[in-house]
């Protein structure tokens, strides 16, 4: 018959017993309560089994009642722990893990960073309340890093750092980004340059300049203070797209012999296996040059041919050199046009160029590039008008007033 | 009555409930479960005799097995043939 067993068994031991009151030997185990499972009578002996802790006194109360008490099968843990007791190597083993885990617990091995935030960011003030790798978890200072991340992390709408483990967890949540709200402030429109006006867009204001009129930097062109007709003066806010046109020149130079930097030195190379998030470099030391042009790009590992989610990235420095170069006078005057190109590209691509003249002047160490240019473009700069709302409502004139208190005096 | 004759009424009359319980499928062991029971008085493979407050309980099956759990509760499995209540 299959013995059920039920709760937490250690162990059991078997045993039989032979002659002797039986019964009162059952009745007096039921009644100090000891555990016996499986007891059943066969040919004048009685079988059953009990706990190994059990079993001592199950053989004094046998003993008491005359049964020749035998043990017989024993299984379980006990009896398993019993047997590897002198493999000390083993208990030693498994208090060196425990040991282990305890200690490697009580520092940070990683740390988790989840949320719309730059991570780097997020570590240099973690290092600041020192929250490092490494750091002992009992101490790690958990409320100054959550007040921390809200005052430096921007738009941050909550924080929250936990340690469980050796693992601290930082998760920052943005707010929603403050949607733009137009100023509603009164303005005027003033000259950013000294040009003439070729045309004006007004959209909001009265336009105080004509086409044609010359302006110097500073000039009104549309006043924010409109009559509404009923004599009286509202501000409102100018708005107006006023386009000026106005000459400049520039200067050029090229050497025919010049000391350029040039990045065809020594090179060095390193490399890192991306796994996920994590980086590990695949050499020793750090992976710095100095004077040097670095350029960086990642691959994927491929193990027989197949893709695998693992990332090759190689950086590699170059190293500058210094170089003597000698131009012809061609060589020199495309030299010229193209930083007349790049300087058009970086600071007049917000105007439109009406003319340019280009004056070529030779000299002996170089060629000297002169450019007029006549360009045309938005002069238009608001300016806030200031006002005190406690003194100044919207400005009254009153002409009716005016004429009665003249009449009176 | 105070409370401590009361608690010692309700003691003595604890003592003197029993309960039996069987639990039986075709085909499989049945499965008796008495409660507050202290006594075994004779049992071989065949039959059992409980002593349960002024009353024997006698089992007879094949073949009776006899486990305990709890306070004084007996749990005995096998083939029940017959359950009888005798005074003593």
């Amino acid at each position: 018959m299959k013995t059920e067993k039920t709760g937490l068994n250690f162990g059991l031991v078997g045993f039989s017993g032979l002659g002797g009151f039986q019964e009162k030997m059952l009745s007096e185990l039921l009644d100090n309560e000891i555990r016996v499972y499986g007891v059943r009578f066969a040919e004048g002996k009685i079988y059953g089994a009990v706990s190994p802790f059990d079993y001592y006194r199950t053989a004094k109360t046998a003993r008491k009642y005359g049964v020749k008490l035998r043990a017989e099968e024993r299984h379980g843990l006990y009896f398993t722990l019993l047997k590897y007791r002198r493999r000390i190597g083993l208990y030693m083993g498994f208090l060196v893990f425990a040991a282990m885990l305890a200690v490697l617990q009580t520092r940070v091995q990683d740390i988790s960073i989840t949320g719309d935030v730059h991570k780097a960011q997020v570590l240099n003030i973690l290092e600041d309340c020192g929250i490092t790798v490494g750091a002992p978890t009992a101490s790690l200072n958990i409320s100054r890093a959550e007040q921390k991340l809200m005052l430096e992390v921007e738009n941050c709408a909550w924080v929250d750092v936990s340690c469980v483990g050796f693992r601290v967890n930082v998760r920052v949540e943005k707010g929603i980004e403050k949607p733009e709200i137009e100023d509603k402030q009164p303005r005027n429109i003033v000259a950013s340059r000294p040009a003439q006006i070729v045309r004006q867009i007004v959209r909001d204001g009265a336009s105080v300049v004509n086409n044609g009129s010359g302006v110097n930097t500073g000039d009104l062109l549309v006043s924010g203070t409109v009559p509404d007709g009923r004599d009286k003066i509202l501000f409102v806010r100018s708005d107006a797209e006023i386009i000026g046109e106005w000459t400049e020149t520039q200067e050029f130079f090229v050497p025919f012999t010049e000391n350029v930097s040039v990045a065809d030195g020594n090179k060095k190379v390193f490399k890192w296996l991306i796994l996920g998030d994590d980086e590990y470099p695949l050499f020793l030391g750090k992976a710095v040059s100095d004077n040097s042009l670095y350029v960086e790009e990642t691959s994927l590992v491929r193990i027989f041919g197949q893709e695998t989610s693992m990332l090759i990235k190689t950086g590699t420095f170059t190293e500058y050199t210094e170089k003597t170069i000698t131009r012809s006078s061609e060589a020199a005057a495309s030299e010229l046009k193209k930083q007349k190109e790049n300087f058009e590209q970086n600071f007049y691509s917000d105007y439109e160029i009406i003319d340019v003249v280009e004056k070529f002047y030779p000299a002996e160490d170089g060629i000297r590039l002169e450019l007029e240019y006549t360009l045309q473009g938005d002069i238009a700069k608001p300016v806030i008008i200031e006002y005190d709302d406690t003194e100044l409502p919207p400005v009254s004139i009153d002409n009716t007033d005016k004429t009665e208190s003249q009449a009176d005096s | 009555m105070g409370l401590r004759e009361k608690l010692i009424e309700y003691e003595e009359t604890a003592g003197r409930r029993f309960s039996v319980t069987m639990t039986a499928e075709s085909g499989e062991d049945a499965e008796l479960i008495i409660e507050n029971c202290r006594c075994v008085k004779s049992c071989d493979d065949n039959f059992i005799v409980l002593s349960v407050s002024g009353k024997d309980i006698r089992i007879s099956g094949t073949p009776l097995v006899i486990e305990n759990f709890g306070i004084g509760s007996l749990k005995i499995k096998g083939k029940i043939h017959s359950l009888t209540f005798e005074e003593n």
